[in-house]
């Protein structure tokens, strides 16, 4: 049984995933909030296996909530809800430990399947996507950034470059030989050293913003 | 009575005479030998004995002659009178008409010490000084004499000098003969003994007072303060070879320049040991010049022979010059050679001047010594030109490399000023991006999705919810477009495709990709991208409206299209082969693609495929044509 949380203030967005969660025999609603100040009191109530957040509350972003939910360790699937998959919503609530998109105009059944998907290890990934993601865990050297502290593996690499040249998940599968859950794990991989990274990034940006407000 | 007075006058007279020619010692004594040489003007004679004496007296005397044989260098009665008391000398020889030719006759002479007087058969033909006082020196200058053709007479004749002084008294060589022989010997001694002497030592005057003016300027060169000494103490030196007359008292000139030879020579030493940066010069310089103080002093006070200033001065050309040599195993440059090579070289020179001052040997003919002060200069000149050159093209490399890195400032400069206009024209794009992002979240976008919920929730007709959907999508792709995928061609219809995964799977259409290797293209912007997407969204959706495929293959590959190189990005289904000439098929939607693909100015084809299906391609350049003529204007 995957027990699922939403968090959305939209109600109709929030009924038509109610409905969605319902209606799936493996699947329990666990748990809904409206705004920034609900979420946190359900975070810290816990017990459920997915979150589904969407990032515009009325209280502030969803991305806290996000980061608040990673910060806790749980084995907690979190799906960032979106209207487009932009790269740069997506990426943003990935940096702050959601693992995947759930797209706003997606159909009932749709919206079933990411959740089981991402429960069973996959997460989606656009072409665009791969191809931001390639751009910002690399080490830069233009930037004054440290070195990322969780370096790609070159699979990881390899699979990045597949995807940001358009190849889906099962042709990736074919190309690399690997079966597709192997593919889905390497792409949650790739989005957690992301977040890995972009804390490393905060400390250090927060670092040096104090060595130079110290002098 | 007049007649007796007359035979006694007579015979007095012819008494007198015969008398007079009896004590006459000429005739007692045969004429003066000489050596004669043949020229093609005639011969020339050089006595080899000599008729002198000391006296006193303005008239030529008629006895006390005392011939002397000097065996030919210089006719020369080393007498030293008393200082300041002028003493005179007398010189006569006799000779045979018949030895010269019957050309024009002259006498040439030198090496008189100084005043001289030459009478021809008892008539002055000749003097070197206006007034008795005329402090002249002719010790080393060469005196041409030309003779008016009466001034000899047949049979014997008789040439008498007369010179006088204060300090040093000396009848020198005497010659008579053609005169243009003589002019000739006349013009080489003039200018070995005094012109070139003159010139030798006026430049290095004047180049040792460059040298004193740059050492003023830059006082650490200590070398040029000691070429500076060097030439002027040559100058003091040399100047009683070429001077017309005595500057000052001759007691004082004598002694200075005596003793100008040794500080000239430490001076030269001491410039060669600084120049080459000999190890221990700073204690052997003011060695060489106390010593010297020490010897002037002495020689002065006790009168003691010159030879204790010469000698050391000789010591010293030998020390330099081999402290030079030795010194050349640790820098072996071009100015060790030379200037050891112009120590040594004085070292020669003086025992050459040496050997002529003591009638040792004949040697050149005339003293080296006026021109070493002037090989210093040429060694000076040589080394300092040198390093100079060097110094100029070390500048000239500098200023090279200056000027490239100016340049590749310069470069750098305008590089990041065309990255910051970049930068500018990015940040503003993005921010209008962002600005419509916005725009279409909070209001188009939140409201289709919600009208799309809402109206399958309350299970709205099919057309309704479809037509919501395809709005949705519409406004997918064009946010896609606004995404900065920097003209990835590649990207962008892979990400579309991702965006119609679902309609193609829910259509039953296996979407097969076929990406070959393409670049970014530079050109393509959002509305670029949004043209493109439009197309590929208008085909892959004819796909699964139309044609009734089971597979679509989409793709894109580099392709050079009229010599331009290009992508081709293409839809190829396995479906209904399309007829491009029915206009049922036309419609609205491929006018709509062949005008967006012209906007794009790129190639747009929709045809049947060669193995069933239809094709549908578009072919998009890497340069645009106006970016291609203005890339040919530059």
């Amino acid at each position: 049984m995957i027990r699922v949380a939403i968090v959305e203030d939209d109600p109709v967005m929030r009924d038509k995933l109610s409905d969605a969660i319902a209606m799936a025999d493996d699947m329990l609603l666990c748990g809904i909030s409206s705004n920034v100040a609900e979420a946190n009191g359900m975070i810290e109530a816990g017990g459920y296996d997915v979150m589904l957040c969407d990032l515009g509350l009325p209280d502030g972003n969803g991305v806290t909530v996000i980061r608040k939910e990673a910060s806790l360790g749980r084995d907690t699937d979190i799906l960032v809800i979106t209207l487009f998959a932009d790269h740069a919503k997506v990426l943003e609530a990935i940096r702050a430990g959601a693992r995947g998109y759930l797209l706003k105009d997606e159909t009932i059944p749709e919206c079933i399947a990411a959740v089981r998907e991402i429960r069973r290890g996959g997460s989606p990934i656009s072409p665009i996507i791969a191809r931001e993601l390639l751009a910002q865990i690399l080490p830069d050297p233009e930037r004054s950034l440290p070195p990322p502290v969780s370096p790609l593996s070159e699979r990881e690499l390899e699979l990045l470059n597949l995807f940001s040249r358009g190849f889906s998940y099962l042709e990736c599968a074919d190309v690399l030989s690997l079966s597709i859950n192997t593919i889905g794990s390497h792409v949650k991989n790739i989005y957690r050293k992301l977040e890995v990274n972009s804390r490393a990034e905060a400390l250090f940006e927060a670092t040096s913003q104090g060595l130079l407000a110290r002098h | 009575m007049k007649q007796r007075h007359k035979v006694c006058l007579r015979v007095i007279s012819w008494l007198y005479l015969l008398l007079a020619i009896a004590a006459s010692p000429a005739f007692a004594r045969p004429l003066n030998s000489f050596l004669s040489t043949p020229s093609a003007d005639g011969p020339v004679i050089n006595f080899t004995e000599i008729d002198v004496q000391l006296a006193d007296q303005d008239l030529i005397p008629t006895s006390g002659w005392v011939r002397e044989n000097r065996n030919g260098i210089k006719w020369y009665s080393d007498i030293r009178p008393i200082a300041g008391k002028a003493q005179t000398l007398w010189g006569r020889v006799r000779f045979d008409r018949r030895a010269l030719g019957n050309g024009p006759i002259a006498i040439y002479t030198q090496d008189n010490r100084e005043q001289i007087k030459v009478f021809v058969n008892s008539k002055e033909v000749f003097r070197n000084f206006a007034k008795p006082d005329d402090r002249v020196l002719s010790w080393y200058r060469p005196y041409i004499i030309p003779l008016s053709s009466d001034a000899l007479k047949s049979g014997e004749n008789e040439i008498i000098f007369r010179v006088s002084s204060t300090f040093s008294l000396a009848v020198g060589r005497i010659e008579i003969g053609a005169q243009p022989a003589l002019q000739k010997r006349y013009a080489v001694q003039n200018t070995v003994r005094i012109t070139g002497p003159i010139v030798a030592n006026y430049a290095m005057l004047i180049m040792g007072l460059a040298a004193l003016l740059m050492w003023f300027v830059r006082r650490v060169d200590t070398e040029l303060l000691f070429f500076a000494l060097t030439a002027v103490m040559w100058m003091v030196r040399d100047y009683h070879f070429f001077a017309i007359r005595l500057p000052f008292d001759p007691v004082i000139f004598y002694g200075l320049t005596v003793y100008a030879l040794y500080f000239a020579a430490a001076a030269s030493s001491a410039f060669c040991l600084v120049f080459l940066k000999i190890p221990g010069r700073e204690k052997i310089i003011p060695v060489m010049f106390g010593f010297g103080l020490f010897v002037c002093i002495l020689h002065a006070a006790f009168r003691v022979t010159e030879l204790v200033v010469y000698i050391p001065t000789f010591l010293i050309a030998i020390l330099t010059s081999f402290l030079g040599f030795m010194d050349l195993r640790r820098a072996k440059t071009p100015d060790h050679m030379f200037l050891s090579l112009v120590m040594a070289s004085l070292t020669l020179s003086s025992t050459h001047d040496f050997g002529r001052n003591e009638e040792l040997w004949h040697g050149l003919g005339f003293y080296l010594q006026p021109y070493i002060g002037f090989t210093f200069m040429l060694a000076f000149l040589l080394s300092f030109g040198r390093r100079s050159l060097a110094a100029i093209t070390e500048l000239g490399h500098m200023n090279q490399t200056l000027e490239t890195r100016i340049a590749e400032a310069r470069d750098e400069l305008g590089a990041s000023e065309v990255r910051r206009q970049a930068l500018e024209v990015d940040r503003a794009i993005v921010t209008e991006r962002e600005r419509m992002m916005r725009e279409m979240h909070d209001g188009i976008g939140s409201n289709l999705v919600t009208a799309l919920a809402i109206a399958e929730k309350q299970q709205q007709p099919a057309t309704t919810i479809k037509t919501l959907r395809r709005a949705v999508a519409d406004l997918k792709i064009t946010v896609d477009s606004l995404e900065p995928v920097k003209g990835d061609l590649v990207v962008l219809i892979g990400n579309l495709r991702h965006r119609m995964a679902q309609d193609l799977k829910a259509a039953g259409l296996i979407s097969k990709w076929e990406v070959g290797h393409c670049s970014p293209l530079p050109w393509i912007d959002a509305s670029n991208a949004l043209h493109v997407l439009r197309i590929f969204q208008e085909a892959i959706s004819n796909v699964i409206a139309h044609s009734g495929a089971t597979t679509l293959r989409i793709g894109c590959h580099e392709e050079v299209r009229d010599g331009v190189l290009g992508v081709v990005a293409f839809v190829t289904d396995d479906g209904r082969s399309i007829d491009p000439e029915a206009p049922s098929h036309g419609g609205k939607g491929l006018s709509n693609m062949r005008g967006r693909a012209e906007s794009l100015h790129g190639q747009f084809a929709i045809a049947p495929a060669e193995d069933g299906g239809t094709r549908m391609t578009l072919w998009l350049p890497y340069d645009r044509p106006e970016q291609r003529k203005s890339s040919e204007t530059r």
